[in-house]
């Protein structure tokens, strides 16, 4: 056992630490929304000055000459003119996104994108660099602590337990877990056949990120003098299918069972340096810490809940005897605990 | 390791035509949809608001990618778009003279039974509105305006600013106008 360091007891498992988790992916989902709308108000509004100037330029053609842009965008001693100033400081959503200037980009995206291009970009390299560290180091960190899908479908677990409480029939349908890497592998090498990425078209938090990006354009767009249709999506019932599937037949069907992105990081995170251990010496067996897991695992039965632990630290919270504790250290490669 | 793989991988890529034009910076259509990730941070900062994401109205693989209908808001060539792309799908272009002659989306083409300016009406609206005046257009004798496609760049301004209804003048995209001509080609 390579222990290095285990965290002060108590404060891994406190409640404070799933506040902490729920309240993050709660910004995270209203930051994906406040951005996509702050982005387009910006948008909104330089177009505003940009249809403002060209009138002023040529009243009689309004909105209808170039000329009148080259004096907009390059005027005054910044020779970028506005370009540089209304790019949003943040933008984009969980997919990719730009925090001031910082790029980051879903493992999973850069997969996909290397796969059907079959090469891979310098920009795209320098977005991959942050998460996939963050993963080597800390695991499927991301699904329970960051995904805003992930936190709609605990939304969906708190539905159904309390419809379980209010006598409503549930039922329990388990899948084989490998379905997950084997749609990985599926998608990635479809991917390279068809020469598009497919995978981030049923992605949750890609295609959360789309909807809010269409609506909050559209809304704008709606306000605008000439507005442009935006496309029209239908992905947002695709959340709305896996949170009704979700709620009255399989308990975290989609990440459990199916989400590509999570078989990606749980692959990257297999040799991960904090987990969640078990002492086996002090653990009663009260099973509490199986019933709360939301991916459906086991940390009771062995030292360590596998490749696909995702972080939450609900199981700490729960463990009575306080036998579960998180641990930071180099992994056991002698013993497979793949459950 | 595993692009020497991806590379045995056969490939069937199916572009088809398309009606709208990708944001400047794209490459040929087939090579700008094998990066795209639809992330649509390209839509959250133009500032003109010409670009805007396909739903799925066209299918699976346009899903989330940028498109441009110059006839309701034509690209101002700001290159905004092309220095946030996550992946390169838009090549990084500076919002210079050389910067804009570098774009390729697309073909202006100009139907002379509808141009006022052909019609003994002088307008030259177009000329006003093109961003490369005296290369991508000429104008002569009452403002007819002379579209040369060596140099056009397809950035749609002058489609936006046609004051005929509908536009005398309309961008084909490049690789519609490639793939139009190869079939005449193959038919002739």
């Amino acid at each position: 056992m390579s222990k290095i360091f285990t965290t002060p007891s108590g404060f891994a498992g406190s409640t404070l630490v799933q506040v902490l988790r729920h309240s993050l992916r709660l910004v995270i989902l209203l930051g994906i929304i406040g951005t996509g709308l702050v982005a387009h108000y910006r948008v909104f509004v330089t177009k505003e000055k940009i249809n403002v100037i060209r009138a002023e330029v040529n009243p009689t053609l309004a909105r209808r000459t170039a000329l009148a842009m080259d004096d907009f965008f390059h005027s005054g001693d910044d020779q970028r003119g506005i370009e540089q100033k209304h790019l949003s400081d943040i933008r984009g959503n969980t997919w990719s996104a730009d925090i001031y200037g910082f790029s980051v980009t879903d493992p999973l995206a850069g997969a996909e994108s290397v796969a059907s291009s079959r090469h891979i970009t310098r920009s795209l390299l320098i977005g991959l660099i942050l998460p996939v560290i963050a993963t080597l180091l800390l695991g499927r960190f991301f699904c329970s602590w960051i995904c805003p899908a992930g936190f709609l479908f605990d939304i969906a677990d708190h539905l159904r337990s309390l419809l379980q409480k209010l006598g409503m029939p549930t039922r329990q349908l388990h899948l084989w877990r490998g379905n997950k890497y084997v749609l990985l592998i599926v998608g990635l090498i479809l991917s390279a056949i068809i020469g598009i990425p497919i995978l981030g078209a049923f992605y949750p938090p890609a295609v959360l990120g789309r909807e809010i990006s269409h609506l909050s354009a559209s809304f704008f767009s709606v306000l605008s003098d000439y507005p442009v249709v935006t496309g029209i999506s239908f992905s947002g019932f695709f959340i709305i299918g896996i949170i009704l599937v979700e709620t009255f037949i399989s308990p975290r069907l989609w990440c459990r069972y199916v989400c590509p992105g999570g078989g990606l990081y749980s692959l990257l995170g297999a040799t991960r340096l904090v987990r969640v251990r078990n002492d086996l010496k002090q653990c009663t067996s009260c099973t509490e810490c199986v019933q709360v897991c939301p991916m459906g695992l086991n940390p009771m039965k062995t030292e360590s809940p596998g490749i696909e632990c995702d972080q939450c630290m609900l199981c700490l919270n729960s463990c009575p005897p306080g036998s579960l504790t998180l641990d930071f250290g180099l992994p056991k490669l002698s013993k497979k605990n793949d459950d | 390791m595993v692009l020497p793989l991806i590379e045995k991988l056969p490939l069937v890529a199916q572009v088809k035509l398309r009606r709208f034009l990708r944001p400047p910076g794209a490459q040929k259509e087939a090579l700008f949809l094998q990066n795209c990730i639809a992330c649509g941070q390209c839509a959250n900062v133009c500032p003109n608001q010409c670009i805007d994401l396909y739903g799925i109205e066209a299918g699976l693989e346009n899903l989330g990618t940028p498109r441009i209908t110059a006839r309701a808001q034509a690209c101002i060539l700001c290159m905004a778009c092309t220095q946030v792309c996550p992946t390169d799908a838009l090549e990084k272009l500076e919002p210079t003279k050389e910067g804009k002659r570098a774009v390729q989306m697309g073909i202006a083409v100009l139907s002379e039974d509808l141009c006022y300016s052909f019609a003994g009406r002088t307008c030259g609206v177009c000329y006003r509105a093109c961003p490369l005046p005296g290369e991508a257009m000429t104008i002569g004798l009452f403002e007819q305006p002379h579209v040369h496609a060596e140099h056009c760049i397809g950035c749609g301004l002058c489609e936006q600013a046609c004051i005929k209804m509908p536009q005398a003048i309309r961008i084909i995209p490049r690789l519609e106008l490639e793939e139009t001509e190869a079939t005449k080609a193959e038919s002739s």
